[in-house]
C-alpha cells in the first residue's frame, strides 16, 4: 500500500479539507475498513507532499480543538489526476491478466 | 496518551526534529491520539519520528540548495559589477605585492569553483525533487556541494574586499562583497538547519555521473573537463591580452586549476567515489 500511500491521501483530501485523524477515518470508510493505515504514518506522508507543493495547511478550530487542517493545491490536484490515470492503467493491466 | 507523547518528543529531540516543528507534530498527535481508544494504533513512536526527520531532512536540504543557489546568484551579479566597476591596475603594485597577486588569483579561482559546486548542488537537488525521501548519504552530498559553494563564494567575497584594497581602489567597491556576504551567510544558515534533522535512511550518495546520466573514469573526465576549460582560458587570454603567451599563461592555469581542485574536492563533492 506505501506506494499508492500518496494517491490514497490526495484522494481523500481531494473531496474536502480534512486533519489526519478525518484523513485516515475517510480512507477506512471509503474502502469499508480493507484500508486500515497505520494511523500516526500518515504524517510523515502529509509533510512529504506538503513540503512538495501539493498540499497546504493551516491551524483551524473545530468545537473547541486546534487541528491542522490539510487541503489541495492546484499542483496537488494536477498530481492526483495524473496518479488517477496510472492506477487505472496499472490497475486494468492487472485486470486483464489475473481476469 | 502523555507518556506516549513524551515518548515521540524524545525520539524526535534525538533525531534533531526540535522547536516549532517538534510543537506541530507533537499538537497533531495529540489531537489524533484524543480520537483513539488504543494508543497503540498511532505506531511505534521511534519509527514515526524517524519518517518525520527523514521527510524533513530531505525537504529542507532540497531548500536550501536552491537557497543557496540564489545566495551564490547574488554573489555572482555581484562580481560581474566589481568586475565592471574596478580599474584595472598594475597587479604588481599592490599595498602588499604577494597579498594583492593572492586576491588576484582568488578572483580568477574561486568565483569558478563556487559555480562548479552550487551547480552541482542545484542538479542533485533538481533531480530528488519531489522523489520521497533520500538517503542520509545522498543528503550529506547536497549538503557538502552546498557548503563548499558557498565556503568558496565567501572567498570570492574576501578577495574582492582584499583587492579592493590591495589596489586602493575606491571605497564604495566594498559595498558589493559585503551584500555578496550578507547573502552567503542568509544561504548558510538554512545549510545548517537543514542539517539537523537527521535522516538515517540507507541508500547509496551516487556520485556526478549519476547525476548527467553517464558513466566515464573519473580522472578521464576531469583530464576532458581540464582541457576543455584550458583551451576556453587560453583563447580568453589571448583575446584579452592581444598575446598567445598571456593565452597559454592563462589556460595552463585554468587546466591546473580543474585538476587540483577536482583531487583535492572530487570525493567531497562526490565527483568520484
Amino acid at each position: 500500500m506505501k506506494g499508492h500511500l500518496d494517491l490514497l491521501l490526495l484522494a481523500a483530501i481531494a473531496r474536502e479539507p480534512l486533519h489526519g485523524y478525518a484523513v485516515v477515518e475517510a480512507i477506512r470508510d471509503a474502502s469499508d475498513g480493507a484500508l486500515d493505515l497505520a494511523e500516526g504514518t500518515v504524517y510523515p506522508a502529509l509533510y512529504r507532499l506538503e513540503g512538495a507543493g501539493l498540499l497546504a495547511s493551516s491551524w483551524t478550530t473545530v468545537r473547541g480543538r486546534r487541528r491542522r487542517v490539510y487541503r489541495l493545491t492546484r499542483r496537488g490536484r494536477t498530481r492526483l489526476e495524473r496518479e488517477r490515470k496510472e492506477w487505472k492503467t496499472f490497475s486494468g493491466a492487472v485486470q486483464a491478466v489475473t481476469a | 496518551m502523555i507518556d506516549y507523547l513524551r515518548e515521540l518528543e524524545r525520539d524526535l529531540a534525538a533525531r534533531g526534529v526540535r522547536g516549532r516543528t517538534a510543537d506541530r507534530v507533537l499538537a497533531e498527535a495529540r489531537d489524533h491520539l484524543l480520537e483513539l481508544e488504543d494508543v497503540e494504533r498511532f505506531g511505534a513512536s521511534d519509527r514515526i519520528a524517524s519518517e518525520i526527520a527523514a521527510q524533513l531532512a530531505t525537504t529542507r536540504t532540497i531548500r536550501s540548495a536552491y537557497g543557496a543557489f540564489a545566495a551564490l546568484a547574488f554573489t555572482g551579479f555581484a562580481y560581474l559589477a566589481f568586475l565592471a566597476l574596478a580599474g584595472q591596475p598594475d597587479l604588481f603594485a599592490a599595498s602588499h605585492e604577494a597579498v594583492g597577486l593572492a586576491a588576484t588569483v582568488g578572483l580568477v579561482l574561486f568565483p569558478q569553483v563556487a559555480f562548479v559546486s552550487g551547480c552541482l548542488a542545484l542538479l542533485r537537488a533538481l533531480r530528488r525533487r519531489g522523489v520521497g525521501t533520500a538517503s542520509a548519504e545522498e543528503l550529506e552530498v547536497v549538503r557538502a556541494r552546498t557548503t563548499v559553494a558557498l565556503a568558496v563564494a565567501a572567498l570570492t567575497a574576501a578577495s574582492m574586499a582584499v583587492w579592493t584594497l590591495e589596489y586602493r581602489q575606491s571605497g564604495w567597491l566594498l559595498v558589493l562583497p559585503a551584500l555578496a556576504a550578507v547573502a552567503l551567510a542568509a544561504g548558510a544558515r538554512s545549510v545548517a538547519l537543514a542539517g539537523q534533522p537527521r535522516a538515517l535512511s540507507e541508500g547509496p550518495a551516487g556520485d556526478v555521473f549519476d547525476d548527467l546520466g553517464f558513466r566515464v573514469d573519473p580522472w578521464r573526465f576531469a583530464l576532458v573537463f581540464a582541457v576543455l576549460i584550458g583551451v576556453l582560458g587560453f583563447a580568453g587570454g589571448w583575446v584579452a591580452e592581444g598575446d598567445p603567451g598571456s593565452g597559454i599563461v592563462r589556460g595552463g592555469f585554468e587546466t591546473a586549476a580543474v585538476l587540483a581542485c577536482f583531487a583535492l574536492l572530487g570525493r567531497r563533492l562526490a565527483l568520484r567515489r
